[in-house]
């Protein structure tokens, strides 16, 4: 029998905020990008605003209805990686396998530590307090015999919660819950387990295995075993190291109908793709675009390459081609997103005559490395559709995949 | 029009334009083969306006005329005929007749005079080559072509004329084919052109008989090449191609010299291990009087020594083994040689006796 918790931090970005700035300790605190465009989304609410019914995910203004009291900060990302990193200390403490799950959760494995710290409760305990004490943070716990079923412990008590659950507490404490909350159940997995008379955890649990194996593949298999509390699946402490894509996707400050705005954006996505693909030295070869409109419906097309590439005018050109192709022409764009995946390690590579742009991009690199992401533009991204580059703020192209802080 | 035939040479005229019918239904007249008889002869065409071909055969003439079929099904109908005289004969409400033995079929067709024009060109450039030549030329070549369509002027084969040397460059830019040959040119200034890959494989499809002349018309963007009873018009493709005699090397390190067929098995062999794995690489070391080709996979690992002729320096180098067996399998010679310039810079094949011959392949970082 495994013991494995699970620590997840409450209002992780919110908390933060209010350690570096104790004033605003007890008041309602939203995280929200910049209010002045469209990406004004709440990206997490204090417990005081979500007591006000403010929920993750909203826009700014809706949040403001809620909570109009509310303080607006934007997001330290840097911060957040530091107190993360604090945190992920600790837990080292108690178990060298611990496998960072997000920025602000993380499995421990605590099968085998009894003899040196004791019960996993008193475990639990320790580690709240010493996050409380050392990095002023709350966080809800729980454990259970897998990984699944720390997960939906965690859950169950927000915020500053800590829940044990045995196997025999799984029937009367996880099935009741509607389906929907299953760690792994996501919105269109839901409808369609709804529409098979799957309502609760209980009902899926007790489904037969062959039936939702046919309908859903093997992750029909694996929800059914999550929904009985089985998970055979390791604490990894390197799962996030195997970057397994590369993306990024912006909110648009309006909406964009017009070709040529939005083909700058798309190069714009292409060029900060890439050049991340290149600083973790990866090539990928399927291109991925995500479009979405005004009333939120959207597509998700790929296109795999005849070669793997880290370069924007293959990127570019491909992912104009999946949006001529599957976006209707003239209909208003809100979001667009742009992802390079099958990425494989640049240690095995084919060398190539007239590769123009690897010598291009040798310099461009060098030069964005010294001088900053903005140093160095394609000018047809200061035009009015640009939105990555233009303005005053300079937006964060992100990291190297595999930048350690 | 109404005509005597035979079904060989139907089927000839059918089959030789067949390539050019368009695959797209945009147009349907393109999907069709228009057939036209005069003066002794029965004219076939087709287009998808990227490339046409046209091809006559001799037939008895009793009225001339013209008209067009859908090609799927006169193909079909010429292959299934049975080897008589067959008789076709167009009807006063668009129909094809064709009759033969005791029977006949009736094909609804097309006006004919919607069929599109080949254009004809102002040919100010002309070349002309014996077909057995230009057949090995593009068989040494096409194959290094590239497929990437975000690259378009690497899918063709760069042809560079001066003097009487024809030069045919191709690459996908992880190897270079070069083949060149003396020809019989009638223009004096030197012209270089990028001809779709397809088009040329399509062409030395159709040069059965060895001992003909091809001969080359070649204006500003379309090509004309005419063999024997056939002719085929494309478009040339556009676009920059890149200096190619810069990457290739002038020096060696080392120099080997080899059985084509036993490298050729050897590496066929150990290919077999690089399956299953992402990558194609295998090993080539090169020391004192011999090669070993070895690879390692999930599956295991195999090594293949074999003897050689060898002069320089040691070397370890990684390649694609499929841009190693392409290369084999359009060398001729009994004996090839490769020259090596250094772990991460082109090995050089050419065929021992031929000197006409170069292919480049650059190998894998490891």
């Amino acid at each position: 029998m495994r013991t494995i918790l699970l620590a997840d931090m409450n209002s992780f970005f919110a908390s933060v905020t209010q350690v570096l700035e104790p004033k605003l300790k007890g008041n309602p605190l939203l995280i929200a990008g910049d209010p002045q465009k469209r990406h004004g989304i709440i990206l997490t609410a204090s417990y005081e605003a979500k007591n006000m019914g403010v929920k993750t995910g909203m826009a700014i203004w809706e949040a403001l209805i809620y909570c109009p009291q509310a303080i607006l900060r934007p997001p330290d990302y840097p911060a957040y990686m530091d107190f993360s990193n604090r945190i992920f200390n600790i837990l080292r403490d108690f178990s060298p396998l611990i496998e960072p799950f997000s920025i602000d959760e993380a499995f421990v494995e605590l099968t085998g530590t009894e003899k040196l710290w004791g019960s996993p409760l008193n475990v639990a305990q320790n580690i709240k307090k010493r996050i409380k004490n050392e990095v002023g943070i709350l966080c809800s716990v729980g454990i259970g015999s897998s990984k699944v079923v720390a997960k939906m412990a965690a859950g169950l008590q927000k915020p500053d919660g800590l829940v044990i659950l045995t196997e025999k507490d799984i029937p009367h404490r996880l099935w009741p819950l509607p389906v929907g909350k299953l760690f792994g159940v996501g919105k269109q997995m839901e409808v369609h387990l709804q529409n098979m008379g799957i309502r609760i955890i209980g009902d899926l649990a007790q489904s037969s295995p062959e039936l939702l194996t046919k309908r859903f593949g093997v992750i029909g298999t694996r929800l059914h075993e999550f929904a009985n509390g089985k998970d055979l699946s390791p604490v990894d402490p390197n799962s996030l190291d195997i970057v397994k894509s590369i993306g990024h996707q912006i909110t648009l400050p309006r909406d964009y109908t017009k070709v040529e705005d939005i083909q700058i954006v798309l190069l714009e996505l292409a060029e900060a793709i890439c050049r991340r693909t290149r600083m973790g030295n990866y090539v990928g070869r399927t291109v991925s675009l995500s479009v979405r409109g005004n009333d939120f419906h959207g597509i998700h097309r790929s296109k795999t390459l005849k070669e793997s590439t880290a370069y924007p005018q293959i990127v570019y050109n491909t992912s104009l081609k999946l949006f001529n192709q599957y976006w209707k022409e003239k209909e208003p764009v809100r979001l667009l997103g742009l992802a390079l995946s099958k990425l494989s390690h640049l240690k095995n590579k084919q060398l190539c005559f007239f590769n123009e742009d690897e010598k291009l991009y040798n310099a461009i690199d060098q030069i964005k490395d010294k001088f900053g992401e903005k140093s160095l533009l394609r000018s047809s991204f200061l035009l009015e559709g640009g939105v990555f580059y233009g303005g005053n703020r300079q937006q964060d192209v992100g990291r190297s995949p595999n930048y350690l802080p | 029009m109404k005509l005597l035939a035979t079904k060989e040479n139907l089927l000839f005229g059918v089959s030789a334009v067949q390539k050019a019918v368009s695959s797209k239904n945009v147009k349907p007249i393109l999907t069709c083969i228009k057939i036209d008889a005069h003066n002794g002869l029965l004219y076939f065409y087709a287009t998808d306006l990227e490339i046409g071909i046209q091809c006559y055969v001799p037939v008895e003439i009793i009225e001339e005329g013209s008209t067009v079929i859908p090609a799927k099904y006169l193909l079909e109908i010429v292959r299934k005929l049975p080897d008589s005289q067959i008789t076709l004969e167009t009807t006063t409400n668009n129909e094809l007749e064709i009759k033969y033995e005791q029977s006949q079929l009736n094909l609804k067709s097309y006006y004919s005079n919607e069929f599109p024009n080949f254009s004809k060109t102002d040919n100010n450039y002309e070349l002309s080559i014996s077909t057995s030549l230009f057949k090995q030329m593009i068989k040494q070549v096409v194959f290094a072509c590239g497929t990437d369509d975000n690259k378009p002027f690497f899918m063709g084969v760069l042809c560079e004329v001066e003097n009487n040397n024809l030069k045919m460059i191709s690459t996908d830019t992880h190897r270079l084919a070069l083949k060149q040959c003396e020809i019989q040119n009638i223009s004096e200034e030197a012209i270089s052109f990028i001809v779709p890959s397809k088009i040329l494989s399509e062409l030395a499809r159709l040069m059965q008989d060895e001992n003909e002349i091809c001969n080359i018309k070649i204006s500003k963007n379309v090509a004309t090449f005419t063999v024997a009873n056939i002719l085929l018009v494309c478009r040339l493709l556009d676009g920059q191609f890149p200096n190619y005699t810069q990457v290739i090397p002038t020096e060696y390190t080392l120099k080997i010299k080899a059985k084509t067929k036993i490298l050729n098995k050897s590496v066929e062999r150990i290919s077999l291990f690089t399956e299953n794995d992402n990558s194609s690489n295998i090993k080539i070391s090169v020391q004192n009087n011999n090669m070993i080709i070895s690879s390692q996979s999930e599956l295991g690992n195999g090594y293949e020594k074999i003897d050689i002729d060898v002069e320089g320096e040691p070397v370890d180098i990684f390649f694609n083994y499929n841009y190693l067996l392409d290369v084999f399998k359009v060398i001729e010679d009994e004996y090839l040689t490769i020259e090596f310039t250094g772990p991460l810079s082109p090995g050089i094949v050419r065929s021992y006796e031929n000197n006409n011959f170069i292919y480049l392949i650059l190998p894998v970082r490891s």
